[in-house]
């Protein structure tokens, strides 16, 4: 079982995000979204430049409160629509 | 503690989480070479706290131990007091932060600890002629560097480690 297992890999998967593209078209802050799905604001800049993945939780509520799909706003390849952010996570 | 007083401390301590978390005075602590020149100050006064007590005396290492005070209480505001804030005050990524910051603080902690620990061994056995009879002999100011120090140690390591690892604690 431990052998199928393997070891985990050191970097997480990446998850590349719009989020930024997305509140700048809901012309939100990153202060008032953070106020809205609870989080701080430096959270919010994190997720935007990739160096964060999101809880599914946290994805969900952001998703709700843009109302927008959450595969939309995060997503395991690099979206090839404008507003994507190719960063890696951290 | 009774309920009111309970209820009373709760509320100062979710008052001072607010204030820390939205805080913008101390902003210049929070860019990446404060943050680095904070852990490197509070990391050497580690070791001169205690050299202060055994070699320049009892003043000194008062004296150090009060600016070993005041450089913990900025490396704390740096990291917005991330190490030492209850859990519910943290969001989802400063709480996964702060808890990979402990592992790795407690094995910087635990190394020290080993390293002394083996040290002061290391030295019973060389320095003492009859280990069998030798005995330790430590001043009052020697214990008071070794305590200081490892106070010091145990109250920053946390914040240091915190302040190193997050790359952008100033967005």
């Amino acid at each position: 079982m431990l052998l199928l297992m393997g070891r985990k890999p050191k970097a997480d998967e990446p998850v590349y995000s719009r989020l930024e593209h997305f509140r700048t078209e809901h012309d939100i802050t990153r202060q008032q979204l953070a106020e809205a799905v609870e989080v701080h604001y430096q959270t919010i800049g994190y997720l935007e430049r990739g160096e964060y993945s999101p809880s599914l939780a946290l994805a969900l509520r952001i998703a709700r409160e843009l109302d927008i799909p959450v595969g939309e706003l995060f997503s395991l390849t690099p979206f090839t629509e404008p507003g994507g952010s190719n960063e890696h996570v951290a | 503690m009774s309920t009111s007083r309970k209820e009373k401390n709760e509320q100062l301590v979710a008052e001072r989480a607010e204030r820390i978390m939205t805080d913008t005075r101390f902003q210049g602590l929070r860019t990446r070479p404060a943050r680095l020149g904070l852990s490197v100050a509070m990391t050497a006064l580690i070791v001169l706290i205690p050299a202060a007590w055994v070699v320049l005396g009892s003043i000194a290492g008062i004296v150090a131990v009060l600016v070993g005070i005041v450089v913990w209480w900025l490396l704390r505001m740096s990291v917005r007091l991330l190490a030492d804030l209850p859990e519910e005050y943290l969001d989802e990524r400063q709480s996964s932060l702060r808890n990979r910051t402990y592992v790795e603080a407690y094995r910087w902690f635990g190394g020290l600890v080993i390293l002394l620990a083996g040290a002061g061994l290391l030295a019973f056995i060389v320095l003492g002629e009859d280990p069998d009879t030798w005995r330790v002999a430590l001043s009052y100011n020697a214990i008071m560097g070794i305590f200081w120090m490892l106070e010091a140690a145990a109250l920053s390591i946390p914040s240091i480690v915190l302040a190193l690892r997050d790359r952008e604690l100033q967005r």
